[in-house]
């Protein structure tokens, strides 16, 4: 073991030092902002969108769908020219479903990444944990969470949400339906926290407005995973159950509900949300045949179909049974991420009207999204016809409310946008920039 | 094959075949009335509660079994067969392992270059990928498998060879024998904490920069404390890896000798205290990882878990849940082998009685095989889905639009989470290895109990607090796969 070939070549010492100097000239470059060696002219160079995902975390299965919808709307809008004459470049950052984590991402897309919006997100304590941060860097910041948070007037003038309308819309919009069609008298099941608080607030005021009544009201604590004993607390007098259950035990609440009322059972009302990116024909969900759902966006194309919700699905690659094509089984988000798609085009048109060059317009671009209005139904519209408000920074749409039959969701009533409308809470044009 | 005589013992060998055969039997015979959807919805529909007693009672059943088969009969199952041995084997695979590491470093320092200046999400970025699929997932399991697979890829070796040949005498410092791998373990602790409890473990930046800082580190400690020295004492990678390369039925050095799972456990050379302090840190960070996420633990620490609010809001009471799992493990499993003891050195002269530390020692290798059946039972899910997005990324590893592997139409799908058959059988191949780990733990149990006391009675006697622990972890293990989850 004492030939040349084993003696050492470097001493230690020496060797410790050129690890010293590399470790020092690692950590100087990873402190460098990740676009230096851009030189390229402002003109030519793509505009930054960052898109907040939540690509880990419990909103993964929305995360994804997010992602496939805004990779194609971002290469549509590319292929058709990009903005300003610009192409657009989406930066994608993990917010691991984390309010913190959020708020940190936003901070990196203004410093590091220097983007010129912020876009996405859906789990409601993310965009409240972020929205202040993005009202600190001044970054406008377009959120597709459908909660109440935006119209509310808890947030700020940075922060947007033109693509999808909030639940306080929607449910406003299912009760003259419920009340017509359905029963006057509900018993609401909705999960104790305040997801469910928002439905039970906004679906018992809207209701009462139909002449209608809430009889039963059931909260469930979030951690449940068996549900017999709350059904018996259903007044006999119901007509109409309305349920909005998220989580994973959503499937044994209706297999235990089917169990509970067997083949006499009241009205069935539910939101989707329940079911998103679960398949309606699966065996265990056979009881909900007949039941109705509201729906965001009808995931099974209907038979009026339109050409830009046809166009919309091959552009993402969703079948008409709202399945990825590429695998059937794999049922999408289709109630929620054509929010991500609009909210892409009306960032779009909101640069070209604002003639956006660089973050220097950033409050011109604002100010032209808060001049929008109406939207017609079109390929940067395929859910249909929206109406923005821009004091509120809330969009407004159609509404779908669709009978389970033979395992489709047939869409049996469409809202009007004037159904959702509400009494403006906030005017954010009023706070500065 | 006068040890292949020893080897197909019908006796031994077919308790092992009974043992698989009761599980498999057990856990398929209930049919499914109903059923169905999105992966863990689906799996609270299953009737696990009937899968977990069948697994609970195949693990009775195992230890009764082997309770009454004297070591005579059962030792020969662990015995290997020898094959082929290569003429010139150490001088042609040092100059093979240098390469082979020189290569891995290479492909190391790329992911990390490609982590700090690719794709920020971690699902594209390859090196999320390579670092939490790849190596934490899949080399982990084949080490398990196929033997010790890391010595080749291990990012160090070749190039301090390079640099400071072979030669490693004098040292800058000394780290003494005694330290034995304590060291590791500190390191284990700090890795797990890493890993559980930081909030982005799998940012792309982020985690570029904890595994150039460890490499790095590990660097300096070999020129420090030796390669020799370091690489047994204070790398905890590849102390552990090592470890777990034992289960393994091949085994290959200048032979090449296979061998029942788990022979070379019991094989030479012993463990030391803090390498079965290791066993027992490891089975401890795979039990918390899947306990933090049950519901009963989020009910704990007050959290809805329908509103997880992210790791980061609870970095805290996860390094305490970790610290805590982790002391009641290690003190169950010595309490467990300190009453074996106790009961069995009754009436045993002073001077033959066995000592708690030489116990614990030869115990601490049967919490391998339960801690190798959690980490795959736990992370077979995750293999189906980043496995995908690990192809993805390889395709386009530096996100330039490129597609080396021609899949530019692909796309992730979990659609097979929603299939009533697909995730039954998850289920059960799941529920199977964490059973199927806990009878092989028993059976090495049951050979480290005949070598340390004395007759059938003694060894009974000594081994019994033990069972009893391996049936409490099957059903533990079986009850937070079914458990509801929701971080």
């Amino acid at each position: 073991m004492s030939d040349n070939k084993n003696k050492p070549n470097i001493s230690r010492r020496s060797a410790l030092k050129t690890l010293g100097l590399g470790a020092g000239a690692v950590a100087a470059t990873s402190l460098l902002p990740r676009t230096m060696g851009f030189a390229q002219a402002q003109s030519s160079a793509p505009i930054k969108i960052g898109f907040q995902q939540h690509s880990t975390g419990i909103g993964a299965a929305y995360g994804r769908w997010y992602g496939r919808t805004t990779d194609a709307a971002i290469a549509r809008i590319n292929d058709m020219g990009g903005i300003n004459g610009r192409p657009v470049e989406l930066i994608a950052e993990d917010d691991g479903t984390d309010p913190k984590r959020g708020a940190e991402v936003l901070e990196k897309f203004a410093n590091q990444h220097e983007v010129d919006v912020a876009f996405g997100t859906l789990f409601s304590h993310v965009v409240i944990g972020s929205a202040p941060r993005a009202g600190e860097l001044k970054l406008p910041y377009f959120v597709v969470s459908e909660g109440h948070h935006v119209a509310s007037g808890m947030l700020n003038r940075y922060t947007m949400q033109p693509g999808i309308t909030d639940v306080k819309s929607q449910v406003q919009a299912m009760a003259p339906f419920v009340s017509s069609n359905l029963g006057k008298k509900v018993t609401m099941i909705y999960p104790d926290f305040a997801f469910g608080h928002d439905h039970r607030d906004f679906f018992t005021a809207a209701i009462e407005k139909e002449g209608g009544q809430v009889v039963g009201s059931i909260a469930v604590p979030p951690a449940e995973t068996s549900f017999t004993k709350y059904f018996p607390k259903i007044p006999r007098e119901t007509e109409v159950i309305y349920h909005v259950m998220v989580g994973p035990a959503v499937l044994t609440f209706v297999k235990e509900m089917g169990e509970f009322f067997g083949p006499s059972r009241p009205e069935i009302f539910g939101f989707i949300d329940s079911l998103e990116a679960v398949d309606i024909k699966s065996p265990g969900l056979d009881y909900l045949e007949g039941t109705y759902f509201w729906e965001g966006n009808p995931r099974n194309a209907q038979a009026d179909q339109t050409s830009f919700d046809k166009n919309f699905r091959d552009a993402v690659g969703v079948d008409a049974r709202g399945a990825s094509s590429s695998d059937s089984k794999d049922v999408s988000t289709y109630s929620h991420m054509f929010g991500c798609w609009e909210t892409l085009n009306i960032i779009k048109r909101g640069m070209e009207a604002a003639d956006y060059q660089g973050p220097g317009d950033r409050s011109k671009l604002i100010e032209a999204v808060e001049g929008m209005t109406d939207m017609d139904a079109s390929d940067d519209h395929p859910q249909g016809a929206k109406r923005f408000n821009g004091k509120t920074h809330q969009t407004f749409g159609l509404q779908y409310i669709s009978k389970v039959t033979n395992g489709d969701l047939v869409v049996e009533h469409t809202t009007s946008i004037e159904d959702g409308l509400y009494e403006d809470e906030v005017d954010y044009t009023t706070q500065s920039f | 094959m006068f040890e292949m005589k020893h080897y197909v013992n019908r006796f031994g060998f077919s308790i092992a075949v009974f043992a698989l055969l009761v599980v498999l039997c057990v856990l398929n015979a209930t049919e499914l009335a109903f059923a169905h959807a999105a992966d863990q919805g689906f799996v609270l529909l299953l009737p696990t509660d009937v899968y977990i007693s069948s697994g609970v009672i195949s693990v009775v059943i195992s230890i009764i079994f082997v309770s009454v088969v004297s070591k005579k009969h059962l030792s020969p199952i662990f015995r290997p067969i020898s094959f082929f041995k290569i003429p010139k084997f150490k001088s042609v695979s040092r100059t093979a392992l240098t390469v082979s590491s020189l290569v891995s470093s290479m492909v190391l320092l790329t992911v990390i270059a490609v982590g700090m200046f690719g794709s920020r999400d971690p699902l594209s970025n390859p090196l999320p990928l390579m670092i939490w699929t790849v190596w934490w997932i899949g080399i982990f399991l084949l080490q398990g498998l196929f033997g010790d697979i890391w010595r080749w890829l291990n990012p160090w070796s070749g190039l301090y060879s390079l640099v400071f040949g072979r030669n490693d005498e004098k040292p800058i410092l000394t780290l003494p024998a005694s330290f034995e791998q304590w060291p590791a373990l500190g390191i284990f602790l700090l890795f797990s904490v890493f890993y559980l409890a930081d909030p982005a473990p799998s940012d792309p930046h982020h985690l570029a920069e904890i595994v150039l800082g460890y490499w790095v580190f590990t660097f300096v400690a070999l020129i420090i404390f030796g390669a020799k020295t370091w690489f047994l004492q204070g790398e905890i990678f590849t102390i552990l890896f090592g470890l777990i390369s034992r289960l393994s039925p091949v085994q290959f050095s200048d032979k090449l000798r296979i061998g029942f799972p788990g022979w070379a456990l019991i094989s030479k050379p012993e463990f030391t205290l803090s390498a079965s302090f290791i066993c027992m840190a490891l089975l401890g960070l795979g039990s918390f990882d899947g306990l933090n996420e049950t519901f009963w633990w989020l009910g704990v620490l007050g959290v809805n878990p329908l509103e997880f609010p992210g790791k980061s809001a609870i970095i805290n009471e996860t390094i305490v849940g970790l610290i805590a799992a982790n002391i009641a493990l290690m003190g169950l499993f010595c309490l467990c082998v300190w009453l074996g003891v106790l009961f069995a050195n009754r009436g045993v002269a002073l001077e033959d009685k066995v000592g708690l530390k030489s116990a614990v020692i030869c115990f601490a290798p049967a919490l391998l095989p339960i801690a190798f059946g959690y980490h795959f039972a736990h992370f077979l899910t995750s293999i189906l889905v980043s496995g995908q997005y690990l192809l993805i990324a390889l395709a386009d590893p530096f996100s330039t639009g490129a597609n080396y592997l021609g899949l530019s139409n692909f796309q992730v799908t979990t659609g097979f989470f929603t299939d009533q058959d697909i995730v039954r059988q998850i289920w059960l191949t799941q529920a199977g290895a964490v059973v199927v780990s806990h009878i092989l733990a028993v059976m090495l149990t049951h050979i480290a109990a005949a070598k340390l006391f004395t007759g059938k009675l003694k060894t009974i006697i000594g081994e019994t607090p033990l069972s009893l622990f391996m049936i409490f972890y099957t059903l533990f293990g079986l009850w937070l796969l079914a458990a509801p989850k929701g971080a």
